[in-house]
């Protein structure tokens, strides 16, 4: 898969970017922690633990920060968001991958059906296609936001009191409007319940499954 | 929205903040990849899913030891959607011999995603309701998780072992010629009796010897005419006499008996019914054929053990479900309550054969217990040939069956010859028949 290896080059450039940043200001303690973390990420993201993963992410995320807040290239702080940021989603991204790359590999069609491990349908999309199009999306995003940042970086405004004070409340206001509709898109979700069958005798009826 | 997209939310903002509180403009600029990202995913999130799933069954009735392949086909007649992971149930019975039960992939509008995996499982009847359909926008963050309709019906039918020939002798048989020999004289091959010659009687059916001893009369051999029988077979399906012992259980083999018996007797040609009495009654009607055969076998795929107080003894077998002077099986562990109504059955004419899986040998083997209780074994043991010895007494056929052993064999000790096939399940060693 060439998320995966996208993933670990992801990681590699994180260690690097982080290095950079702390040892510009000969941060020795902190470029050796900054490592640390990175080498446990691997490992959270070899054992397939995600929880840890998520956490190292933030952690990650942060390191940046304190690398930015200690002095610092601010765009390599900012290159570091969007490498943690990369990784962290093409490693649940491979996991995804992993359900239906399994789904493909175990199936043995029974005798007389030749062996299609991706059945050739009409309107299937196989999966190099639904990797192809996430990594693309996921480029994207983060040339975005990171052109975005960049940007933010490189162009200095002075603003008054006042001004600040009106700025902050548009944001309060986009924000309060983003929320409102991500609430929104939530309500559309149909209530788990709806259609059940209770002669349903799956195993987890009384588990996840929805109940009248 | 999931953990993951306000994990990602809560990082953005609390740079954001600090960076709005600190007059930090880095800080703001370090939250804008984050923020692009949640907005990506936003712009990307599925909106209404209008999927419709197909599941086909490679066969919808199968054996136990079969597989069966499940294919299920996911099209999206709606708006695209970027990640979808479909699940389906794992239903209680069944087991996933080959494939997985979920699968991730995209679906444009338009599109198909297919989903196929192998299914092996013990007898039962199994109804596929729903399967989980999860839509997401490409990074995770935002899910949209529906149950999809897509309903099938999987029997798995009980095993039996090959049984090729069981001889029963009912008081009354059918009038279609059959294997059962019918106390009456007619056509056949076993000898019957003798009788004064009768003009018409062929030439070669005279007895001469029984001819030269009367010298004024002729006499004629008689044949035992050969017919079809009904048939009623009773399975116990009563909670106190099967027992469950480390998660095995007799009653599957009765079951397993029930769905030989029934094979041998319906391939001999004869009128075969059943009868499950257990907290309900349910029965397959008497037929004949292959027909039937699949009725039994439906009917034995669906039973359970369970109780009913009202049918805690077999004082309410309804007898009118079978002919008069027909043979009934009955496939029980016993206990001793139920000696009287079998007595009572023989004794209103019906022929009475018993096959009975040996519950005590069965609880022993599985449970191997103590020495110590090697006494109350012996006690069970000897309750349980007093209560055959009573019923054998009376002209009731007993099968005393070790299910370990090979039923073919106990079979054939208890209702005569039996021609085995060369099956595995025929080639147990041992039998445990008791005597007519």
């Amino acid at each position: 898969m060439i998320s995966r290896r996208i993933l670990w080059g992801c990681l590699g450039l994180l260690a690097l970017a982080n290095a950079a940043g702390f040892l510009s200001n000969q941060q020795w303690i902190w470029a050796g922690a900054g490592a640390a973390i990175i080498l446990l990420w691997a490992l959270a993201i070899l054992r397939k633990s995600a929880a840890i993963s998520s956490l190292l992410f933030v952690v990650s995320v942060l390191f940046c920060a304190v690398a930015y807040l200690l002095g610092g290239s601010p765009f390599l702080a900012l290159a570091g968001v969007g490498l943690a940021l990369a990784a962290w989603d093409l490693d649940r991204f491979s996991q995804r991958l992993e359900v239906r790359l399994a789904a493909s590999r175990q199936f043995t069609p029974p005798p007389g059906e030749g062996k299609d491990p991706e059945p050739a349908t009409t309107g299937t999309i196989s999966i190099r296609q639904v990797e192809m199009t996430h990594l693309r999306r996921l480029g994207m995003a983060l040339l975005g936001g990171w052109l975005l940042g960049a940007t933010a970086l490189a162009v200095r405004l002075h603003f008054s009191f006042v001004l600040m004070l009106m700025l902050a409340f548009l944001a309060f206001i986009t924000l309060r409007l983003a929320l409102g509709s991500i609430r929104g898109y939530v309500s559309t979700i149909p209530r788990q319940g709806e259609g059940y069958d209770s002669r349903d005798t799956s195993e987890d009826a009384a588990g996840d499954r929805p109940r009248e | 929205m999931n953990r993951k997209a306000l994990l990602v939310a809560a990082l953005a903002l609390s740079l954001l903040l600090i960076g709005l509180f600190s007059f930090n403009g880095g800080l703001v600029a370090l939250a804008l990849p984050l923020l692009v990202y949640l907005g990506a995913a936003l712009y990307f999130s599925p909106g209404e899913e209008r999927l419709v799933a197909r599941r086909a069954l490679s066969d919808d009735r199968i054996r136990q030891s079969a597989g069966v392949t499940v294919s299920l086909t996911i099209v999206n007649p709606g708006e695209d959607l970027p990640e979808v992971l479909v699940e389906d149930k794992h239903l209680r019975g069944l087991e996933v011999t080959a494939g997985a039960t979920r699968t991730f992939g995209a679906l444009p509008k338009g599109g198909e995603l297919t989903l196929q995996y192998t299914l092996a499982g013990v007898r039962g009847v199994y109804f596929f309701n729903y399967l989980r359909v999860t839509a997401s926008d490409p990074f995770d963050l935002f899910n949209l998780s529906t149950w999809i309709d897509s309903p099938n019906r999987l029997t798995v039918k009980p095993e039996s072992p090959a049984l090729r020939k069981v001889r029963i002798r009912p008081p009354q048989t059918r009038g279609f010629a059959g294997p059962i020999l019918a106390r009456q004289s007619g056509s056949g091959v076993d000898f019957f009796g003798v009788r004064e010659y009768q003009l018409g009687d062929p030439i070669r059916r005279l007895n001469w010897k029984v001819s030269a001893r009367h010298p004024r009369d002729i006499f004629t051999n008689q044949f035992e005419q050969e017919r079809l029988a009904d048939v009623g077979i009773i399975l116990d399906a009563r909670a106190q006499t099967n027992m469950v012992v480390e998660g095995e259980s007799i009653f599957e083999h009765s079951v397993h008996a029930t769905a030989a018996l029934a094979d041998a007797l319906l391939k001999d040609g004869n009128r075969v019914g059943l009868l499950v009495y257990g907290s309900g009654m349910e029965s397959a009607f008497p037929g004949y054929g292959r027909i039937q055969h699949e009725r039994i076998l439906e009917t034995l795929a669906r039973t359970s053990p369970g109780h009913n107080y009202a049918l805690e003894r077999l004082d309410y077998l309804p007898t009118r479900f079978f002919p008069a002077r027909s043979q009934i099986i009955l496939v029980s562990p016993l206990v001793p309550e139920d000696t009287q109504v079998l007595l009572h059955l023989r004794g209103r004419g019906y022929a009475v054969a018993v096959v009975s899986p040996d519950l005590v040998h069965f609880e022993q083997r599985i449970a191997r217990k103590a020495s110590r209780e090697d006494l109350a074994i012996r006690i069970a043991n000897l309750e349980r040939a007093l209560l055959f010895q009573k019923l054998r007494r009376a002209g009731i056929q007993v099968v005393d069956w070790k299910t370990d052993e090979s039923l073919p064999l106990a079979v054939h000790a208890a209702f005569g010859r039996v021609i085995l096939r060369n099956t595995p399940a025929a080639a147990g060693t041992g039998t445990s028949g008791g005597r007519v």
